[in-house]
């Protein structure tokens, strides 16, 4: 039998935010068939009240949602985790002047046509992002590493 | 290109092996293995499928149930069906069907409903076999891909190549979903101008040119073997010459025996020559052929005397869906289920209850009625056909490959030239088209419903052209206070174009509202000049046999709404052909040719 080929991060928690509950299982029957875990939520309140709890390595948020809108949401979660990689997701991108530098996501999106395809693409370059380097090991690291390398 | 695509790559090698080879005598010999390879190989897996099943696992295999390829939540009771229907009964397929979403057709996206589709697949014990009517490409029951027009428009565009281009494209874009079988084309004959449910969705009248196009969209299906759909020619005996829409009712055709086989019959010879891999049954009674009160679906004169034995047709014979009236309303869901499986039918299309008709068949051959042999019969032509698809190799859909695939603007491109191609001019007196002064034209187009996008398209394209004309959209909602409001304005203006939407679509008559056929008879007694645009229905013409300028598309798609602008405005030839006859106002063949007069306007 063919199988599919193998998600470039396997296991990699994905958040879904929509109001619209065909929406959030559209795309997270997509989602999981490439392998990604995906957790969903349908209000702003619970998508943070989840994130305190869960790991999650990429939020998909929709922008027009009751009580706690998109860039909000991004606004709040960017507090506590500023490099999360983050895709907004609207019907309005245009009318709205919604970009990536006026939401704080790292990809606004627009709810149109072809945009699975758009999605999945985004999804795939930002967890390819590289991973950011290594800290600057201090001096008494070095020092002790070169003394058990020695031992 | 991904690893899967890579895979089925490899797996249809097979024929461009000889060419690599200098010896001439080894060629040969795997030549003849390339060739022999794919007899003994089906055979073999059908045969192992079929040891593994019981009574009721075969039965299974017949009957195919819908899905709308949306995404449903897993704790639903819809979810909890598929999987008992999938993984406790094992059926054999699915069919693809649009459900409503408040007034409107909902269409899967691509990627969701390849996404379901793989989830449906990796439940179930055998393979499915995923079918779609996709009877202008794939578009009509995917969102996001490429969309064509309506068979007619085809036949009126006069080129088969384009036909060929559509069976190439909707292979392709069905595969590229996880859909395996086509149930088109269309091999109606329509000849009868009263027909609620065939109309446009035919190459037309003329049988050989119904048989021309027919052919060529099975040619271009299975052209490429890297996306191997199978194709159905429908429905059988032929639907053409009806006036009930089978939806509702049971429709009769009352040709004599020699009239179908000139007419109703040809383009299904035609398929069948071209190996079609399927047909597909009507819900209409031939009395020609059996009693007036069986239909065809039913009938064993139909099926297996006249398709099997008479028309030497071996491949798959499906139903149509068996929870339209003309089946369900006279015998009910179990009893026809047996009596299709009796009369010859291979499988079961959507019955209303597929349990149900699973127990009908299964207690029909426990007591004999239909033999084990029949059923035998049958239930290797669907798993054969499953080989034939290369279900037994893979069976899940690449899903980051589908974006390669589907709406590809070259094909797009093609898909306009059908439309614009299509485009037929009946009448031109005085010489409305092209249109002479945009700017003091009034432009009314009138939808099908309050809820549709029609004229959204055809709106865009006049303000390209003339910002200022007055375009309005009505729709039969409207009050009548509103429509005469409508009327009066369009009085003010010095000439008036009017593109009435008319599609086919079941439980609708073909015909405007009243509303809109008050505004039409009173802009013709006008006297002003007004062109009438048929989106849809040709026959239109009929109900307005006065309007001065006629011009019809056969197709309620955007395309066709492009098309028709750029006639009006002169930017492309006028060279359509009327495929069918208008009974005492238009001939077969009919259609005023003109030559462009200016380009089109620069793309922004």
């Amino acid at each position: 039998m063919k199988t599919l080929p193998a998600p470039v991060h396997p296991g990699a928690m994905i958040l879904l935010v929509d109001d619209n509950p065909h929406g959030l299982i559209a795309r997270r029957t997509v989602l999981e068939e490439l392998g990604y875990r995906v957790r969903i939520c349908e209000s702003g309140a619970e998508a943070l009240e989840l994130f305190g709890t869960q790991p999650v390595d990429l939020l998909i948020t929709d922008f027009r949602m009751p009580n706690m809108d998109g860039v909000e949401l991004i606004t709040r979660i960017r507090q506590v985790r500023a490099d999360l990689p983050i895709i907004l997701l609207s019907g309005f991108v245009e009318p709205l002047g919604l970009t990536e530098q006026s939401t704080g996501a790292d990809v606004v999106l627009s709810k149109s046509a072809g945009e699975v395809g758009f999605l999945l693409r985004s999804v795939r370059r930002l967890l390819n992002r590289q991973p950011p380097r290594k800290p600057v090991e201090s001096e008494s690291a070095v020092q002790a590493k070169k003394a058990r390398n020695a031992g | 290109m991904s690893r899967a695509a890579r895979r089925e790559n490899r797996t249809s090698g097979l024929v461009s092996l000889p060419v690599r080879v200098a010896s001439p005598i080894l060629a040969a010999l795997l030549l003849c293995s390339a060739v022999a390879v794919p007899e003994r190989g089906p055979q073999k897996t059908v045969s192992r499928w079929m040891k593994s099943m019981s009574l009721r696992d075969k039965v299974a295999q017949l009957v195919m149930i819908p899905f709308s390829g949306r995404s449903i939540s897993t704790k639903t009771r819809d979810y909890r069906k598929f999987v008992h229907l999938i993984r406790d009964v094992h059926v054999g397929g699915l069919i693809l069907v649009n459900v409503a979403q408040g007034r409107l057709a909902a269409r899967p996206e691509p990627h969701e409903l390849a996404s379901f589709v793989n989830r449906l697949q990796r439940m179930s014990k055998l393979p499915l076999l995923v079918g779609g009517d996709f009877e202008r490409g794939a578009s009509m029951r995917v969102s996001g891909t490429t969309v064509f027009p309506h068979a007619m428009a085809f036949a009126a565009a006069g080129d088969p190549a384009l036909t060929r281009y559509e069976g190439e494209v909707t292979a392709r874009e069905a595969r590229a979903v996880g859909v395996h079988w086509i149930f088109y084309p269309d091999a109606d004959v329509n000849n009868n101008p009263d027909n609620p449910i065939i109309n446009i969705r035919s190459f037309g009248e003329n049988p050989q040119v119904v048989s021309r196009h027919v052919q060529a969209f099975i040619e271009g299906a299975g052209a490429d073997r890297r996306s191997r759909v199978l194709t159905t020619a429908k429905h059988f005996p032929g639907h053409g010459d009806t006036a009930t829409d089978t939806h509702l009712g049971l429709a009769v055709i009352n040709a004599d025996r020699q009239r179908l086989n000139d007419v109703e019959l040809a383009p299904f010879r035609a398929a069948i020559s071209k190996d079609v891999d399927a047909v597909m049954t009507a819900h209409i009674s031939v009395p020609a052929l059996d009693s007036a009160d069986v239909p065809s679906t039913l009938s064993a004169a139909v099926l297996t005397k006249l398709l099997r034995e008479e028309l030497a047709f071996h491949g798959l014979i499906v139903t149509d869906a068996m929870d339209m009236g003309a089946i369900v309303k006279a015998f009910g869901d179990a009893e026809a289920s047996v009596r299709a499986i009796e009369a010859g039918a291979d499988v079961i299309l959507m019955p209303p209850d597929a349990d149900t008709a699973v127990n009908a068949l299964v207690a029909a051959v426990r007591r004999g009625r239909i033999s084990q042999k029949r059923l035998d019969q049958s239930v290797a032509r669907v798993l054969a056909a499953k080989v034939k698809v290369g279900l037994d190799r893979g069976r899940l859909v690449d899903l980051e490959a589908i974006d390669d695939v589907v709406n590809a603007p070259e094909a797009n491109d093609r898909a306009q030239e059908v439309a614009d191609r299509a485009v037929t001019l009946l009448r031109n007196e005085p010489a409305q088209i092209p249109v002479r002064a945009p700017a003091k034209t009034c432009f009314l187009l009138l939808a099908e419903s309050h809820y549709s996008n029609e004229g959204l398209v055809f709106t865009q394209e006049i303000h390209k052209r003339s910002p200022d004309a007055l375009v309005l959209t009505l729709d039969p909602s409207l009050p009548d206070p509103a429509l005469d409001v409508a009327t009066e304005r369009a009085g003010f203006c010095d000439a008036t174009v009017v593109g009435a939407f008319v599609p086919v679509a079941a439980r609708a008559n073909l015909a405007v509202s009243a509303g809109f056929a008050k505004l039409l008879d009173t802009l013709i007694a006008s006297g002003k000049p007004m062109t009438l645009i048929a989106f849809g229905n040709p026959y239109l013409l009929r109900s307005f046999p006065k309007v001065a300028a006629y011009l019809t598309t056969y197709s309620t798609v955007p395309l066709s709404e492009v098309a028709a602008v750029k006639a009006l405005f002169g930017e492309m030839p006028i060279r359509g052909h009327l495929p069918v006859t208008i009974p005492d106002l238009a001939k077969y063949g009919d259609g005023i040719q003109l030559a462009a007069i200016t380009p089109a306007p620069p793309v922004k």
